[in-house]
């Protein structure tokens, strides 16, 4: 059992969320959700770290990330519903008044 | 003393310009009348100590500038060529200083015309005193520059400002050959100073210049410079076109200016280098060619011209031509004589048309005049003395000048004098055909202008009669009074100021028999003659000229002497245009505005801006394009960061590193295709 095979996991669920996120042109919500996808990914990186360096700190911050994950997507959440109130709308492809 | 004949005009010149506006027009008249005249006593005097009485003088003011070889001193030499030149100069400027007063007296810049005319008769002095080739050329570059104020003095009217810049424009062009063979010089013989040139121009006989592979004899190259010089300010074929539009001046201009003292420069410069000329044979050749066909050209124009002024304008240029090719024949003391003689006609003739147009309601034109003998009775004798002393009538001055160079021409044992004598002695028959023809239109046919201007023509005052009267007198005596100190067998008048010729063509040319000698008097009486049925007589049968000048060959001739040769047509089309075209289309359009603003600062502006707008565009504003965005880049620096660490070569870290700079160029396309 070598460390790339178990990274492989990780490392496929971050593509996924990343996908999730650049490809997605319609939802608002998917973008939240694919950015949770991309942090639970990296907690499992940290966790599988941890596991093969015999190292707590791994696990501390995976804590750590757990708390800061949550606290984010309440404040995401929190925003996506101002912008409800305001456009009446969560679609991405509408959020582009800010060009260069 | 001998350097008040430089001092005066320039003194004159100084005060008239910086203070005329406070000493009035009337005192300015009277004061540079008074100094130049003063100049001209001068010039007298120094013509009796230094010709007359054989004491050449020089003079060594201060030194000017020096270099390593090169020293040029303020230095001016007054030998037997310079006194001449001085008598004749002074003269004539004063005379036309005189005239000027009377002349210009309703003019609103009479002051400022009065002070060009000091300034040019400064420069002239300094031209013909200068000891060495540099003053010489300030001189020659100074009259340049006061003829070009003179000709656009009336600056208000553009044919005048356009003929100066032509006159300015054409004479550069000679200038440069002056330039050219004054360098040359300088390196054969490490000096510009007269005196050393001269006296060590046998040494460089046979010496030759490596020019782009081709060994080129030294004096044939230098000499064909100056005579490039030569070509542009006495108006030799080629570069003769400005003469004739000169004309836009005050008459008194033309007649110091084109009569006698600018257009001589020329002439004075091939007599003064007449020991470089002597030396190389091929440019004497050059020389003999452009002189008769000058004398040819310029005699044959002038037939049908119908600007008075113009007709004495190619007269000029036709006796011109007699000086040049004399000169190319190799006796410039004959040359020179013809100058000093030609100068008091030619102004003469210029003058006396000038109160012509003074008193017909400066009226040019010789179709517009006629009848004028009534009006114009002392006038009209003047133009009648100028006429024919220019038409060589014996006992008259021209006849001294120009039958001697006749003779001399046919007496050289060459192919080079015999052509020069058939052109002179056809110039000679349409000399004496013009200037008739120029008296009667002017004098003797049936009025042609209106007769308010007929009643209102009259005289001039006294104040232009007196010149006139002197120059006159001047024309009829001066060739007999001087004609054994210029061209006397064996004289020694003038020492060693120029080259005089010792062979045996002189005396042959004395021995002529008599046949031959009269030859080209025959000639003027046959132009006279023609003159008289076809231009008088024709007033009575205008059915006959009228057929003779529309006729199918007629009609040719007459157009193309009238269009001067198409000399004018073809430089414009040929030169003048083509080369404005070029100047616009490859300086000015590719390279000033083309390759240089597009490499320049302009065309880097505009790719910076072009550069931004594509860097900016890439915000389009879209989450997921930033998102796409960061994710290439960031895989590909990471990409790029290993392999750069990873890279052993030195190249293809370059490579790499050019392949992020292309990665980094704006690409909208290739990011959000």
């Amino acid at each position: 059992m070598n460390l790339v095979f178990f990274l492989f996991f990780p490392l496929t669920l971050f593509f996924i969320g990343f996908a999730g996120l650049a490809l997605n042109r319609k939802n608002l919500l998917t973008i939240i959700m694919s950015i949770e996808l991309i942090l639970l990914s990296i907690n499992f990186n940290f966790l599988i770290f941890s596991a093969f360096l015999d190292d707590r700190l791994g696990q501390i911050i995976t804590l750590l990330v757990l708390t800061i994950a949550a606290a984010e997507t309440s404040i995401g959440l929190a925003i996506l519903i101002v912008y409800y109130r305001i456009k009446g709308s969560i679609n991405v492809e509408f959020i582009s008044s800010l060009k260069g | 003393m001998y350097l008040c004949v430089i001092a005066f005009p320039l003194l004159n010149y100084l005060i008239i310009n910086l203070f005329g506006r406070f000493l009035g027009t009337y005192i300015c008249a009277i004061l540079s009348a008074v100094s130049v005249f003063l100049t001209f006593l001068f010039a007298l005097f120094i013509f009796y100590e230094v010709a007359i009485c054989n004491s050449i003088c020089e003079v060594h003011l201060a030194s000017w500038f020096s270099g390593e070889l090169l020293s040029t001193n303020w230095a001016f030499n007054f030998d037997t060529l310079t006194a001449v030149m001085l008598v004749v100069v002074s003269s004539i400027s004063s005379f036309v200083h005189f005239y000027s007063i009377e002349y210009m007296n309703s003019d609103p810049h009479q002051t400022r015309f009065l002070s060009y005319l000091s300034l040019f008769t400064f420069f002239m002095l300094i031209l013909v005193t200068g000891d060495n080739f540099v003053l010489m050329f300030l001189g020659w570059e100074g009259i340049g520059l006061a003829s070009f104020l003179l000709i656009s003095f009336w600056f208000t009217r553009i044919q005048a400002g356009k003929s100066a810049i032509k006159a300015m424009l054409v004479n550069r062009v000679g200038d440069l050959g002056l330039i050219i063979g004054m360098c040359g010089v300088f390196l054969t013989f490490k000096s510009l100073d007269y005196a050393v040139v001269f006296s060590l121009s046998p040494c460089a006989i046979n010496t030759t210049f490596s020019f782009l592979c081709f060994e080129l004899d030294r004096l044939t190259v230098i000499t064909l410079f100056l005579f490039i010089g030569v070509l542009g300010k006495s108006a030799q074929l080629g570069l003769h076109v400005w003469l004739p539009d000169a004309m836009e001046g005050p008459t008194p201009v033309s007649a110091l200016i084109h009569a006698a003292t600018l257009v001589t420069a020329g002439v004075f410069l091939l007599i003064r280098c007449s020991y470089l000329f002597e030396l190389a044979p091929t440019t004497l050749c050059v020389v003999t060619i452009v002189g008769a066909l000058t004398a040819f050209f310029a005699s044959t124009v002038g037939l049908v011209q119908n600007d008075l002024k113009r007709v004495i304008a190619y007269s000029t240029c036709s006796q011109l031509g007699y000086m040049v090719f004399i000169c190319g024949l190799s006796n410039y003391s004959i040359g020179l004589f013809h100058l000093a003689n030609h100068a008091f006609f030619k102004a003469l003739l210029f003058l006396s048309a000038g109160s012509i147009i003074h008193g017909l309601a400066d009226e040019q034109d010789l179709r517009k005049m006629g009848g004028l003998i009534g009006s114009f009775p002392i006038t009209s004798v003047k133009i009648l003395i100028g006429s024919v002393a220019l038409t060589g009538i014996p006992f008259f001055t021209g006849f001294y000048s120009k039958d001697v160079i006749l003779e001399i021409a046919f007496s050289t044992y060459n192919k080079f004098g015999l052509f020069a004598y058939t052109l002179g002695c056809l110039a000679a028959g349409c000399t004496s055909f013009y200037s008739w023809r120029l008296f009667y239109l002017t004098f003797i046919n049936s009025p042609n202008s209106y007769k308010t201007y007929q009643e209102g023509a009259h005289e001039p005052s006294l104040i232009m009669l007196i010149p006139l009267f002197f120059l006159a007198v001047c024309s009829i005596t001066v060739g007999f009074l001087t004609k054994e100190m210029f061209s006397g067998l064996g004289t020694p008048f003038f020492q060693s100021a120029i080259f005089v010729f010792y062979k045996s063509t002189n005396l042959d040319s004395e021995f002529l028999s008599p046949f031959v000698k009269n030859i080209p008097l025959f000639v003027t009486i046959f132009g006279m003659t023609l003159s008289y049925f076809l231009i008088h007589c024709a007033t009575t049968d205008k059915e006959m000229i009228f057929n003779l000048k529309t006729s199918a060959l007629g009609r040719q001739i007459y157009i193309f002497l009238s269009k001067k040769w198409h000399f004018d047509q073809i430089f414009n089309e040929l030169i003048v245009h083509k080369v404005m075209t070029f100047g616009y289309r490859i300086p000015f359009q590719n390279i000033d505005k083309g390759n240089i603003e597009m490499f320049g600062a302009f065309g880097i502006s505009r790719h910076v801006n072009a550069m931004t707008k594509d860097f900016t565009s890439l915000h389009s504003g879209f989450l997921f394009h930033y998102l796409f965005a960061i994710l290439f880049f960031m895989l590909t620096a990471i990409f790029l960061l290993f392999s750069f660490l990873t890279t052993t070569s030195g190249l293809l870290k370059y490579l790499l590193l050019a392949f992020c700079y292309f990665l980094l160029l704006p690409n909208k396309n290739l990011l959000f295709a």
